[in-house]
């Protein structure tokens, strides 16, 4: 009984870390990105999405949306969580109406008091794309900033998507962002 | 189960009331023997007429724990039950304080704290009030005097004399004390059912009569809390009288809502038996009916509509924006209405309408892949004609108003691009771009021109 316990509590703690290395040079992304990362960072896959965070996803992360289809959505709620009443990607929208299923998206897992402070567009190697700045605070008062880059390839929607908490996180790793992000190619 | 799983909510209130009870403290601070009419304070503000009425249904409302209003200034004596309740309070407030949503400004904070202390007298410093960003019709008063204003309250109210009425309310729940009296009701009533559960048990009776005694348990909490609802309906009404509001205010908002509600032909007001407040019409027509007591039809009252709307003016653009992301397209769409023929800023309201439609986004034929708003949960009705036809409507309807604003070009220039017509589409955009200081969105909107030129 207690090792039927133990193998039991093993495999949920098991469940649980699914976090592993990401080391320095080429890094594939599913089927969706080709990336160069400079340091050492940590990466939790969650299928239509992946994550990279090097003090912990609460602090900061680069989310990596994997080319959403026509009526996905952008991140996942929290557990337990239903998906229904959050937006959902549809072909054929320009970069507004993506920009603005970015923030209602924020919105509508808690991002609050949220500001696009800049959109424009720029070129994702060689892929055009735009980029938006935008700062939102969680309901405990927390104020996050954040960068995002989005293109459409074949019909797809691909979002790099970079949170931080604005004090001391976004800044500390502002300039591995911009270089990772320069590293990024669409697959 | 939906019983079992109430039941099982009374029972964690009851064991969470049993941890801030210390032994022998069980009865409230101050007791008053046996009047069920409040007395003191609330008589003091209200202008010492009685508070409940022969002329209203609620009369024989009971007050088993017979507590006295709480006086000015003071707080629970330290060793009751209710300062533990207050504990509880004061740690919610703490992070009420640094809430993402709250809102800090200080001439909409200042404007509402006015309300609250020209109408709470001695109290004003024991009420502090927290607007919040959230989208819903709702205010909130904990028992420590911590009130909560919804900007969804805000985006209703037509008048000063319409908030005065909720803020009143609330206020009328804290004098009241009616966190500690609802605390010690859940408590008796969950004690009552475990004594009786047992004995039914003891007696052998089959299962099913524990759960009829539950339900009855249950209906007894929501029936109390919803006799604390009429009584500070009743304070807030008689203490917008006195401060020379006009009281008939207080039965339209209700009126309002019911209207805004019944636009959806789904709604439905649920069962009276497990309701936490009354009826709407309930409300409507006991508040008619106490307007017209307490104030003569042919006397002039305060509605302070203009510093009302001066005050929310600054913000209803926003939150007009954040009930529109509810999805509620049906009763977003009356509650608009309601406010396009109450005239203020009619423009902003036309562009919020084109908004709804343009974001909604149906067309007859292909409404399923066309339908923006599905993640909102707009039900999926096909439309008679294409939203965005509708939508641009409504932004023409809304450049012809007063003061329209540059960002129904953009508007015009996203639904245009959806119709397929790319000319119109960049016209718009470049009308908007030409209007528009400084738009954070140049530089893309820009590059779309280009693009599709």
């Amino acid at each position: 009984m207690k090792r039927l316990s133990l193998i039991l509590a093993l495999l949920i703690l098991n469940g649980c870390v699914t976090y592993s290395l990401v080391k320095p040079g080429t890094v594939k992304i599913g089927d969706a990105y080709r990336a160069q990362p400079r340091m050492e960072w940590s990466r939790l896959d969650r299928g239509r999405s992946e994550a990279w965070t090097i003090d912990g996803n609460s602090l900061h992360a680069v989310e990596f949306i994997k080319g959403l289809e026509d009526g996905e959505i952008l991140f996942q709620p929290a557990a337990g969580k239903s998906t229904d009443n959050l937006p959902k990607y549809r072909k054929g929208m320009n970069p507004l109406e993506i920009q603005d299923l970015i923030s209602n998206s924020l919105k509508a897992i808690g991002g609050l008091k949220l500001e696009v402070e800049e959109l424009r567009p720029v070129k994702l190697n060689g892929v055009d794309a735009f980029r938006s700045e935008l700062t939102y605070t969680l309901k405990d008062g927390l104020i996050r900033r954040a960068i995002a880059v989005s293109a459409v390839k074949n019909e797809k929607l691909y979002v790099l998507f970079y949170y931080a908490v604005k004090q001391h996180y976004f800044g500390k790793y502002r300039d591995d962002i911009e270089r990772l992000f320069q590293s990024i190619e669409i697959l | 189960m939906r019983i079992g799983a109430r039941f099982v909510a009374v029972a964690v209130c009851a064991a969470l009331a049993g941890c801030v009870m210390a032994p022998g403290d069980q009865k409230p601070v101050v007791s008053n023997s046996a009047s069920a009419a409040p007395v003191g304070p609330a008589r003091l503000i209200t202008g010492g007429a009685k508070l409940k009425s022969e002329e209203v249904g609620w009369e024989t409302s009971a007050d088993p724990y017979a507590y006295q209003d709480i006086r000015p200034g003071t707080r629970p004596a330290q060793k009751s039950d209710e300062a533990g309740l207050w504990m509880v309070m004061d740690g919610m407030e703490r992070q009420l304080r640094t809430a993402g949503n709250r809102i800090t400004d200080p001439a909409l904070n200042e404007y509402i704290q006015g309300i609250v202390c020209k109408l709470a007298g001695p109290y004003c410093p024991d009420i502090r009030t927290y607007v919040v960003r959230a989208p819903h019709f709702n205010a909130t008063m904990m028992g420590n005097g911590t009130m909560q204003v919804w900007s969804g309250l805000l985006l209703r109210c037509r008048n000063e004399a319409q908030l005065a009425t909720v803020l009143g309310h609330e206020i009328g729940h804290y004098i009241r004390r009616h966190s500690i009296q609802g605390m010690h009701d859940r408590v008796a009533k969950a004690d009552f059912l475990i004594f009786l559960q047992i004995g039914l048990a003891a007696s052998g009776l089959p299962p099913g009569v524990y759960n009829i005694a539950e339900l009855v348990a249950m209906g007894g909490v929501y029936a109390f809390g919803r006799d604390h609802e009429r009584e500070a309906d009743l304070i807030g009404i008689t203490l917008l009288a006195r401060h020379g509001y006009d009281a008939r205010e207080a039965p339209k908002i209700w009126a309002q809502l019911q209207q805004e509600m019944k636009a959806n032909k789904d709604y439905s007001a649920g069962s009276l038996f497990y309701a936490s407040h009354p009826p709407q019409e309930e409300r409507e027509a006991t508040l008619t009916r106490l307007a017209e007591k307490l104030q003569p039809a042919t006397d002039k009252f305060a509605k302070n509509r203009d510093q009302y709307l001066a005050a929310i003016g600054p913000w209803r653009n926003g939150f007009l924006a954040d009930e529109l992301r509810l999805g509620k397209f049906k009763t977003s769409q009356e509650l608009l209405k309601m406010l396009y023929a109450d005239g203020f800023k009619t423009s902003e309201v036309r562009f919020y309408q084109g908004e709804l439609h343009r974001l909604r986004g149906k067309t007859p034929k292909a409404e399923k892949n066309e339908d923006l708003l599905s993640f909102l949960g707009a039900k999926k009705d096909a439309p008679e004609r294409n939203d965005f036809e509708v939508a641009l409507e409504y932004y023409e309807k809304a450049l012809k108003e007063p003061d329209p604003a540059p960002v129904i070009y953009r508007s015009i220039g996203l639904a245009q691009q959806r119709l397929g017509n790319d000319d119109a589409a960049r016209e718009a955009l470049k009308t908007y771009l030409s209007l528009a200081k400084n738009p954070k969105d140049r530089s893309i909107i820009e590059f779309m021109i280009k693009q599709s030129s």
